[in-house]
């Protein structure tokens, strides 16, 4: 084998170490030491995102039961008509019906 | 007290491995451990969920760049020996975990893709020193390494560490069945089955000498500082 060895790069920035100064107790400012860190990772390739918690939903409706039924595709075009009319969800628009037909009842 | 980070950006490098040897050997000896799982892959709260851990041994989880730091300070107010497993990703909750370290261990295979990571890491740890204003103490600990052989890739590895005066643990990480059936039964070393677990003693022997040469790294900082 006469090729060398392509270099990985260990001694990359070697030379800062120079600028160190005294320890100072870990996490003694925690807030300084999140900042510190946000500014290494930016100059040290330290970028993805890693992995994201899920955010928190922001609207809750309380809807969270499957409801499935079969209809003729001329009801489910009407009801989707009246849904989209008022700018109702499908659920909004089915307690909207029920509540229609309860009174009715009365 | 101690924090002990496992950081490596390349995937499959040994940082779970050797962060789980180390942890159950220090809890083995009646250390009290927390080890922070902060890899989304959650690999030693899946260990932890097998089955009894060794006394003094707990696993808390933290895969949030927004709490990790919180999470480390919190945990070592609790813990003699905090040791945080990280993602092999470069992140900024590696870095955050890193600025919160007093020893940053750099698992490598000796192949030249870990060893990128690992100088990315280096990297990482030397910008991080001077912004802190003070050293982060950090080895390189060459894992999944054969017991009989030094191969040609190894040797170049160790040599470029070695010119850029990197600090490297004399004792790597050997290969062997009972360092990955822990990933599979949970527990220690030594509540492995030696009839059903090849070279059960040898691992024992590496676990221990990898785990000394840790805890001598950390005294001799205490000592410097």
């Amino acid at each position: 084998m006469t090729k060398t060895r392509a270099k990985i790069g260990f001694s990359d920035e070697l030379d800062v170490l120079s600028s160190i100064g005294s320890a100072d107790a870990v996490g003694a400012d925690l807030k300084k030491q999140t900042e510190a860190a946000r500014g290494a990772a930016a100059q040290s390739g330290f970028i993805r995102e890693g992995h994201q918690q899920k955010p928190l939903r922001r609207r809750r409706t309380g809807r969270n039961a499957q409801f499935n039924i079969k209809a003729k595709p001329e009801t489910i075009e009407a009801y989707c008509r009246i849904a989209d009319e008022h700018g109702w969800g499908l659920g909004e628009t089915l307690e909207y019906a029920v509540e229609l037909l309860e009174k009715q009842e009365r | 007290m101690p924090v002990i980070s496992f950081a490596n950006p390349k995937g499959g490098a040994g940082k779970s491995t050797s962060a789980l040897i180390l942890a159950t050997q220090l809890a083995e000896r009646g250390g009290t451990v927390e080890v922070i799982d902060a890899d989304p892959e959650q690999w030693i709260r899946q260990w932890a969920a097998l089955g009894p851990e060794p006394i003094g041994l707990s696993v808390t989880s933290c895969t949030s760049s927004e709490q990790i730091v919180e999470a480390i300070a919190e945990a070592a107010q609790r813990a003699k020996f905090v040791i945080v497993d990280l993602e092999g990703t470069a992140s900024l909750l590696v870095a955050q975990a890193v600025g919160m370290s007093d020893l940053v261990l750099i698992p490598l295979q000796a192949s030249t893709m870990d060893a990128k990571g690992a100088a990315k890491t280096l990297k990482l740890i030397r910008n991080q020193s001077v912004m802190l204003r003070r050293p982060i103490q950090h080895s390189v600990v060459f894992t999944r390494t054969n017991a009989a052989i030094l191969t040609r890739s190894m040797k170049n590895v160790r040599q470029q560490l070695s010119e850029a005066s990197v600090d490297v643990l004399e004792t790597a990480i050997v290969e062997r069945a009972a360092f990955r059936d822990l990933f599979d039964f949970g527990g220690g070393l030594s509540d492995l089955d030696p009839d059903l677990v090849s070279n059960l003693e040898k691992a024992k022997e590496n676990a221990r000498q990898f785990a000394g040469e840790v805890v001598r790294s950390l005294r001799n900082m205490e000592e410097l500082a």
